[in-house]
């Protein structure tokens, strides 16, 4: 959907950011977790039904022989984090995935689109982080950010 | 650059809709070192806005199994479709986003730049296009690119329309390469790349900052973060550079440039304020590998956000 002339122009809803600095350290987890604290925005599709995502931080494998990437992927609900879920957390499009060879934090940003949201609905996004899960689990975390700007 | 101004009309063609593409089709021993488009092609079309700029972000999956190659992702902007003239040709430095090529796994990442001086109303064809540094063993998993028409700025529901939702997003470049910076403070460096910005009627902006690092295996690494003042250089100090909240970091893997960028927002500026944004650099001396890395392209962009 897009503006057409002549169209009623309606607000736009704001921005949703947030970005956490807790540090987390050895991850072993080889699925999806949260971490703690769980990093999470709430927002509302714009009339558009398409946000830009961009899902960022810092990230490391501090250990003697650098073997572990950590995985940033971004989980989607309706409504809230029991609600139905309609993105699964996955690095493939929408991720962050660090390098395993980088022994000090490195830090940057994915950029994607979420198009087909449901215009005036709540959604919920988080971040959902796992590893290789190889011994001895070195791999850390010192920041994760999330950015949703509904398009026009 | 046309930007919306008081007592102009808001029409439709100040807000074009964004685009992007996305591909997860695996392209496996890559080996050409000039520019491809590969199969299939991931491209879009879009039509240039009344501000005639966008936000431009390719990203992409990739490795080298033989951990010795970089991959370099860059935007090709060309007029109306694949056979109009180019007005933006691909190159990594300025636009791309790279692997070091010690990574021996797949890294996923982004670059984001703003481009400017597009002409309003045109529709502009543009693809991601991707070469490697040497040899033949560099995989890509993911190529995406998106270009996001701006002003991005919103007003409230109930409320008339004001030129200050909509202020002009700003941007800055410069790809003069400093060698061997050792500086642990944040400095400006020469040239100084910063912008001048009006804050919108949402009090936030979305802060861009990134450009060409590395060139230094094991080297100390190099930081690229926004400072934020009041007005100019010399203004009320509103934020100050941390590569842990808001900075592009280096590689300390890598031995060659790459490239990449990252994405913050900052929230509660004065509505209708001028301000100063500029990236400054720091180099991490408490790493262990020396002052080896380099700067190849320091980037900083500001586009006001709903």
């Amino acid at each position: 959907m897009s503006i057409e002339a002549g169209d009623l122009v309606r607000a736009v809803q704001p921005t949703a950011y947030v970005h956490d600095d807790t540090i987390i350290t050895e991850i072993a987890n080889t699925s999806y977790e949260t971490g703690s604290p769980e990093v999470g925005v709430y927002f509302i599709a714009p009339p558009s039904g398409r946000v830009r995502l961009t899902l960022g931080g810092g990230f490391r494998d501090n250990g003697a022989s650098a073997v572990d990437r950590l995985f940033l992927a971004p989980q989607l609900f309706r409504d809230n984090s029991d609600g139905t879920q309609v993105l699964a957390p996955s690095v493939t499009i929408r991720g962050y995935l660090a390098a395993r060879e980088d022994t000090e934090f490195q830090y940057g940003s994915r950029v994607s689109f979420i198009e087909g949201l449901t215009p005036g609905q709540l959604y919920y996004l988080r971040t959902m982080h796992l590893t290789n899960g190889t011994a001895p689990n070195n791999a850390d975390i010192a920041a994760r950010d999330i950015i949703v700007i509904p398009l026009p | 650059m046309v930007d919306i101004l008081v007592g102009a009309e808001i029409s439709a063609d100040d807000f074009p809709p964004a685009v992007w593409d996305s591909d997860t089709t695996g392209i496996v021993q890559i080996s050409s070192t000039t520019f491809i488009a590969g199969s299939p092609a991931v491209e879009l079309n879009f039509t240039a806005p009344t501000s005639g700029t966008v936000i431009l972000s390719v990203g992409m999956g990739g490795s080298d199994n033989g951990g010795t190659n970089r991959i370099h992702v860059a935007p090709e902007v060309r007029l109306t479709n694949v056979s109009g003239s180019v007005v933006l040709a691909a190159d990594v430095t300025t636009r791309g986003v790279g692997t070091p090529g010690e990574v021996g796994a797949n890294v996923h990442r982004s670059r984001t730049t703003l481009l400017t001086g597009l002409t309003a109303g045109q529709l502009y064809y543009a693809r991601v296009l991707y070469k490697v540094s040497g040899g033949s063993t560099a995989d890509i998993a993911c190529r995406e690119i998106s270009v996001t028409p701006t002003p991005l700025g919103g007003s409230f529901a109930g409320r008339p329309v004001r030129a200050l939702d909509f202020p002009p997003a700003a941007w800055a470049q410069n790809s003069t390469q400093i060698n061997n910076p050792s500086n642990s403070g944040y400095i400006t460096g020469t040239p100084e790349v910063s912008v001048t910005f009006t804050a919108p009627t949402s009090g936030r902006v979305l802060l861009i900052v990134g450009g060409a690092l590395g060139n230094g295996a094991g080297g100390d690494r190099i930081f690229l973060s926004p400072e934020v003042r009041e007005t100019n250089s010399s203004g009320d100090l509103v934020l100050s550079p941390s590569v842990t909240s808001r900075g592009f970091g280096s590689d300390i893997c890598a031995g060659a440039f790459h490239y990449g960028s990252r994405e913050s927002v900052l929230e509660g500026l004065t509505p209708g304020q001028l301000y100063y944004a500029v990236v400054k650099y720091a180099v991490a001396t408490t790493d262990s590998g020396g002052s080896t890395q380099d700067i190849g392209c320091r980037d900083i962009g500001v586009v006001p956000i709903p």
